[in-house]
C-alpha cells in the first residue's frame, strides 16, 4: 500500500530528530507578547479591505438600515433570529437552491483586528457553508466587545473546533488577478457590510 | 513544460523592452505592497522565525505528524488516500469520480495537480476540467499553464484577457476593463459551481493535531466548489502538514502579507469534516518530496508555503517571466525543487540568478534559497550537465591565478585585447558595456614600486590621489 | 595594527586606483599595510560556475599567506565575504579576521570623522554580498531598524550629497559569469540601477563591491557616460 511506501520513505529520508524542538519557545514568546484588541483599529481594517462598516446600539437600528438598503423584492438568507430572511434557511436541502440570495445575513463569533476578518463556524452558518461565499452581499452583525488583536488570540479564543467547518471571513470577495488591479467580488460576495453592535 | 534554456528563453521575453519592464513594475508593486504590510507588524521578524522552526520541526518528524494527521482525519470522515508518484495522484482522483459517475469537476488552485498534469490526464479520461481562479482560468482558456504560482496570469495584459474571454465566454470584442472582465468571470463560473459534479481543492495547512485542513482564497472559489459539490477532493503535497492548530496562528499572519501585501485572503476555510452527505476525500502525495527531504542541504525547500515572494522580489524573475523556466514552478523557489526532480532538464535554472539572496531575506519560512541555489550549482556540474569548457575555463582560471607570475602575464595580455574587444563589441560583455580602458600600472606594480621607495608608515603615508571625480568607464 | 590587504584580481588588473586609494586609506589611519603577493583571486568566479573545489586552492593560498594578520582588509564585499563562507565551512577562525573595507573603518578602526571633500551628488549601490551577505546594512525586505555602514561613512565626506533611490537595494545584475551567461537580464537590471540613480540626479555612483561599479560604470560609459563609478574607497579619500 502506498501509506506504507510512503511512510518508509519519509522515516528513512527524516533521519534522526533534533533533541528539543525550538519551536515551542517561539511560540510561546510569540504568543507572550502583548496585543490589546482595538475597536478602531477593527474598523480601519474593515475599510481597508473593502468592507462597510456600520454601528448601532440595538438590532432594531440593524433592521432599519436593511430595510433602506436592500431593495425590497430582494431574497434575504438569516441565521440571526432578530433579523429575519425572506426564506427559511432550515428547510433548505440543497444548497445549490441558494443561489441568487441578495443578502446572508450572518453572526460572527468574534472578530480579528489586525485583518478584518471574523471567525464564523457551523454555529453561526448552520448546515449551508456556502451561504458566506454564494449570497450577492453580506451582512455580518458582530458585538464590539467580540474583538481579539491578532490570529493567535483567535485561534486561543477558538480552542477546539466542535464544529466541521470554520472559517475567517474577511470583507468581500476580491481578485487582482488582471494586470494586479484589485475588483471587489469575484465568486463570493460582492460586498460586506459589518454592523458593530456597541 | 519543455527543458528551456532560461537564457535563451529570457531573450525572447526581453525583446519587447517595453513589456518587459511593466512586467517587470507589475510584481515590483507587489513586493512593496508586501513591504508595507509587514513593516506594520513588529513582531514580524519573530513570526518568520517561529515559522521557520516549525517547519523544521515538523520535516524532521514528518512521518509521524502524517499518521497523526491522516489518524485524525479519517476519524472525522475524511477519506484519506496516499501517492507515490503524480500518476498514481492522478489515477487515484479519477477512481473517486469513476466510481460514482461524475464527468464535470471544478478546481480551485493547486500547484500541486499542476506538478501531476492532472487536468490532461482527467480530460483524456473524459472528465471535464474547469479551474476555477480567474486567473488560472484565463490561462486554461489559452491552454497554457500559469506564469506564476499566485497569480497565474500575471504575465498578461487586460487586452488579452479580453480577446481570450471574448472567444470562449462571447465577452464584447475590445472589452479589457479588468472589472467588467471579473463580472463575465464571475457568471461564467458561477454556472460552473452549480452544475459541477465534484470539486478539488488545494491544501494550505493541513494540521496533524485535529485531521482538518486550511484552503485560502481571496476569490472564494474553493469554497464555491467544495460547499456545493456532493464530493470534494483535497489534494496536498506531504509536505503541508504543520503540527498544531495553534501553529496557523503563524502561517496565517505570513501567508497573504507575503504573497499580495494583504493582511489575509478573503477566505480562510477551515475544513474538519465532510458536510453531512458529502464525500470529502484528502489525497497525500509524495512525487520525489521524500528525495528532497533526504537531501539535508535541501530539505528546508520543502517548508515552502508557496506565497510567491520570492517570485516578487527577484530581480530576474521579474525580467524574465514566468514561462522561462523549464520547471512548472518558476522562479527562486522552483529553482531549488526543479533539480530534485531533473537536474538535467532544469539544469539552467539555478544558474539563472545572481545570488543577491533577496528571496531569502522575504521567504516567510526563511528557507535560505539563495545558498541552495549555489548548492545545486555544484551538484548539477558534478553530475556533468554544464558545457565541457566551462570546467576547462575554471581549471585554466585557477591555475592561472595561483601562479603570481602567470597571473601578471596574463592580465597583461588581457589588457592589450581590451581595446579591441571594446571596438569589436562582439562579446556578451561589450555588446551592451564597455570595458575599462587599460590601467598603466597594476596595483601590484604600485606597490612594488612604492615599497622599495621607503617602508610605509604613518610619517610619510600616501596622499589621497584623487582631486576630482576620477572616470572610471 | 599591521594589517593584510588583499586586491582581488580585477581591482589589480583594471581599477588600480581602488587599490591605491584602499591603501592610502588604510594607512592614513595609522596602520601598517602589507600586500602578499597571493592569491590573486578569491576564487569565488569558480565557486559561483558550480566549480568550488576548483577554486579551493585560492582559499587554502588565502589562509596560508594571510594567516599571519590580525585583521584582513578588502576593498570587495564579494570576495570578503566568499573568504568569509569558505573559511567558516572549514572551521577556520581566520573567518572573523576578513574585514571588507567599510566594515573595517566601521566597527574595528571605528572611524568618526575623515579629511575628504567631494561636493557631488553621489548615489549608493548597495551591493548584495556587502548589504545581505556582510550586513553592511538594512536589507529593505527585513523588517529591521535602518543603519547602514557605506552611508554612515559617506556622510562624513565634506560637500557630498547622498541622493534618495527607488529601489535602495535591488541588485545591479553582475552576478558574476551571470553578466555573461544571462547577459539580457544582467543589462536590464543594469540599466534600470543606472535609470534609478540618474532619475535621482546622482553624478557618481558608488559602492562597496567594484566589481558591481565595473558592470554599471560599462553600461554608463555606453549610454550616459556623463556619470561617472567610483568605489567608495575613492570617495573617503578624496580631496
Amino acid at each position: 500500500m502506498s501509506r506504507a511506501t510512503i511512510l518508509n520513505a519519509v522515516r528513512q529520508a527524516q533521519g534522526v530528530s533534533p533533541a528539543s524542538p525550538q519551536h515551542e519557545a517561539r511560540m510561546a514568546s510569540l504568543l507572550d507578547l502583548p496585543a490589546i484588541a482595538s475597536l478602531p483599529e477593527f474598523i480601519a481594517t474593515l475599510d481597508l479591505i473593502g468592507a462597510r462598516v456600520i454601528r448601532g446600539h440595538t438590532m432594531t437600528e440593524a433592521a432599519t438600515w436593511l430595510r433602506e438598503n436592500i431593495p425590497a423584492t430582494a431574497s434575504i438568507a438569516s441565521n440571526i433570529p432578530e433579523l429575519p430572511g425572506t426564506l427559511d434557511l432550515h428547510i433548505i436541502a440543497d444548497p445549490h437552491a441558494l443561489d441568487g440570495i441578495h443578502t446572508a445575513i450572518l453572526p460572527a463569533r468574534f472578530g480579528v483586528c489586525e485583518n478584518g476578518a471574523v471567525w464564523l463556524d457551523e454555529t453561526e452558518l448552520g448546515p449551508n457553508r456556502v451561504l458566506p461565499m454564494i449570497a450577492e452581499h453580506l451582512f455580518i452583525v458582530i458585538h464590539a466587545g467580540d474583538l481579539v488583536a491578532n490570529m493567535h488570540q483567535a485561534y486561543q479564543r477558538i480552542g477546539s473546533m466542535d464544529t466541521g467547518f470554520g472559517l475567517f471571513l474577511a470583507g468581500p470577495s476580491k481578485t487582482a488577478d488582471i494586470e494586479q488591479c484589485l475588483v471587489i467580488g469575484a465568486h463570493g460576495a460582492r460586498g460586506a457590510t459589518v454592523f458593530i453592535l456597541d | 513544460m519543455n527543458a528551456t534554456n532560461h537564457s535563451k528563453a529570457a531573450h525572447e521575453f526581453l525583446r519587447d523592452p517595453q513589456r518587459a519592464a511593466w512586467h517587470d513594475q507589475t510584481l515590483w508593486m507587489v513586493r512593496s505592497k508586501r513591504d508595507r504590510m509587514a513593516a506594520r507588524v513588529p513582531e514580524w521578524e519573530q513570526l518568520r522565525e517561529a515559522a521557520s522552526q516549525i517547519k523544521e520541526h515538523t520535516l524532521s518528524q514528518l512521518a509521524e505528524y502524517l499518521e497523526q494527521f491522516a489518524d485524525n482525519a479519517e476519524a472525522n470522515g475524511i477519506q484519506v488516500h496516499w501517492a507515490a508518484d503524480g500518476d498514481e495522484h492522478n489515477r487515484i482522483v479519477h477512481g473517486i469520480l469513476e466510481r460514482h459517475g461524475l464527468r464535470k469537476l471544478v478546481k480551485s488552485k493547486s500547484m500541486l495537480t499542476e506538478e501531476c498534469h492532472l487536468n490532461p490526464y482527467l480530460q483524456q479520461h473524459g472528465i471535464e476540467v474547469i479551474d476555477t481562479d480567474l486567473g488560472e482560468r484565463i490561462v486554461q482558456l489559452q491552454e497554457k499553464p500559469p506564469s506564476h504560482i499566485v497569480m497565474p496570469a500575471i504575465h498578461l495584459k487586460r487586452a488579452e484577457v479580453g480577446e481570450v474571454f471574448h472567444e470562449h465566454l462571447g465577452t464584447p470584442a475590445g472589452l479589457d476593463d479588468p472589472q467588467q472582465l471579473t463580472e463575465a468571470a464571475r457568471q461564467h463560473l458561477r454556472n460552473h459551481f452549480l452544475t459541477a459534479d465534484a470539486a478539488l481543492t488545494g491544501v494550505n495547512f493541513a494540521v496533524a493535531e485535529t485531521g482538518g485542513f486550511v484552503v485560502c482564497t481571496n476569490e472564494g472559489n474553493a469554497d464555491m466548489g467544495a460547499h456545493l459539490a456532493p464530493v470534494h477532493i483535497a489534494c496536498m503535497g506531504i509536505e503541508k502538514i504543520i503540527p498544531k492548530q495553534e501553529h496557523l496562528g503563524v502561517f496565517l499572519r505570513l501567508l497573504a502579507r507575503s504573497a499580495t501585501g494583504q493582511p489575509s485572503t478573503v477566505f480562510s476555510s477551515h475544513f474538519l469534516k465532510p458536510r453531512p452527505g458529502q464525500e470529502m476525500h484528502l489525497v497525500l502525495v509524495d512525487n520525489g518530496r521524500s528525495r528532497q527531504l533526504a537531501r539535508l542541504d535541501y530539505r528546508k525547500s520543502l517548508a515552502c508555503i508557496r506565497c510567491a515572494a520570492c517570485f516578487n522580489t527577484c530581480p530576474v524573475y521579474r525580467r524574465s517571466g514566468g514561462y522561462s523556466y523549464s520547471y512548472f514552478i518558476a522562479g527562486p523557489i522552483g529553482s531549488i525543487l526543479a533539480p530534485n526532480v531533473d537536474k538535467a532538464a532544469h539544469s539552467s535554472m539555478p544558474f539563472a540568478s545572481t545570488l543577491c539572496g533577496s528571496c531569502t531575506s522575504v521567504c516567510p519560512v526563511k528557507i535560505d534559497i539563495h545558498a541552495q541555489l549555489l548548492k545545486w550549482r555544484q551538484e548539477i556540474t558534478a553530475a556533468g550537465h554544464a558545457p565541457w569548457w566551462k570546467k576547462a575555463a575554471m581549471q585554466a582560471t585557477a591555475f592561472i591565478v595561483r601562479r603570481p607570475f602567470l597571473f601578471r602575464f596574463s592580465g597583461w595580455l588581457a589588457r592589450k585585447g581590451l581595446p579591441l574587444a571594446n571596438l569589436l563589441r562582439l562579446d556578451p560583455w561589450t555588446r551592451h558595456r564597455d570595458l575599462v580602458d587599460a590601467p598603466k600600472q597594476t596595483f601590484r606594480e604600485w606597490h612594488n614600486q612604492q615599497s622599495s621607495k621607503a617602508p610605509v608608515s604613518s610619517e610619510n603615508r600616501v596622499n589621497p590621489v584623487q582631486k576630482e571625480p576620477t572616470p572610471t568607464p | 595594527m599591521t594589517l593584510g590587504l588583499f586586491i582581488p584580481c580585477y581591482i589589480d588588473q583594471l581599477y588600480p586606483q581602488v587599490g591605491r586609494a584602499t591603501f592610502s586609506l588604510l594607512t592614513g589611519l595609522g596602520h601598517h599595510v602589507e600586500v602578499p603577493e597571493r592569491p590573486s583571486c578569491c576564487g569565488q568566479p569558480m565557486s559561483n560556475s558550480g566549480y568550488a573545489k576548483v577554486g579551493a586552492g585560492c582559499i587554502a593560498d588565502f589562509a596560508r599567506e594571510y594567516t599571519r594578520f590580525d585583521h584582513i582588509v578588502s576593498p570587495s564585499g564579494s570576495c570578503v565575504l566568499h573568504f568569509k563562507e569558505s573559511l567558516e565551512a572549514l572551521h577556520s577562525p581566520l573567518a572573523h579576521r576578513v574585514y571588507e573595507l567599510c566594515e573595517f573603518l566601521h566597527d574595528v578602526a571605528k572611524v568618526e570623522s575623515l579629511p575628504a571633500r567631494f561636493p557631488h551628488r553621489v548615489g549608493l549601490h548597495q551591493s548584495c554580498h556587502g548589504l545581505r551577505g556582510l550586513g553592511l546594512g538594512n536589507p529593505s525586505e527585513c523588517m529591521v531598524p535602518a543603519f547602514s555602514k557605506p552611508t554612515r561613512l559617506l556622510k562624513m565626506v565634506a560637500g557630498l550629497k547622498l541622493v534618495p533611490l527607488d529601489r535602495c537595494d535591488e541588485c545591479c545584475g553582475f552576478g558574476g559569469t551571470f553578466s555573461v551567461f544571462e547577459s539580457d537580464v544582467s543589462v536590464s537590471m543594469g540599466r534600470d540601477r543606472i535609470r534609478d540613480h540618474i532619475h535621482h540626479g546622482a553624478e557618481v555612483i558608488t559602492s562597496a563591491d567594484m566589481s558591481c561599479l565595473m558592470h554599471l560604470g560599462g553600461l554608463l560609459s555606453r549610454e550616459a557616460p556623463q556619470v561617472k563609478v567610483m568605489h567608495i574607497a575613492e570617495i573617503l579619500t578624496a580631496a
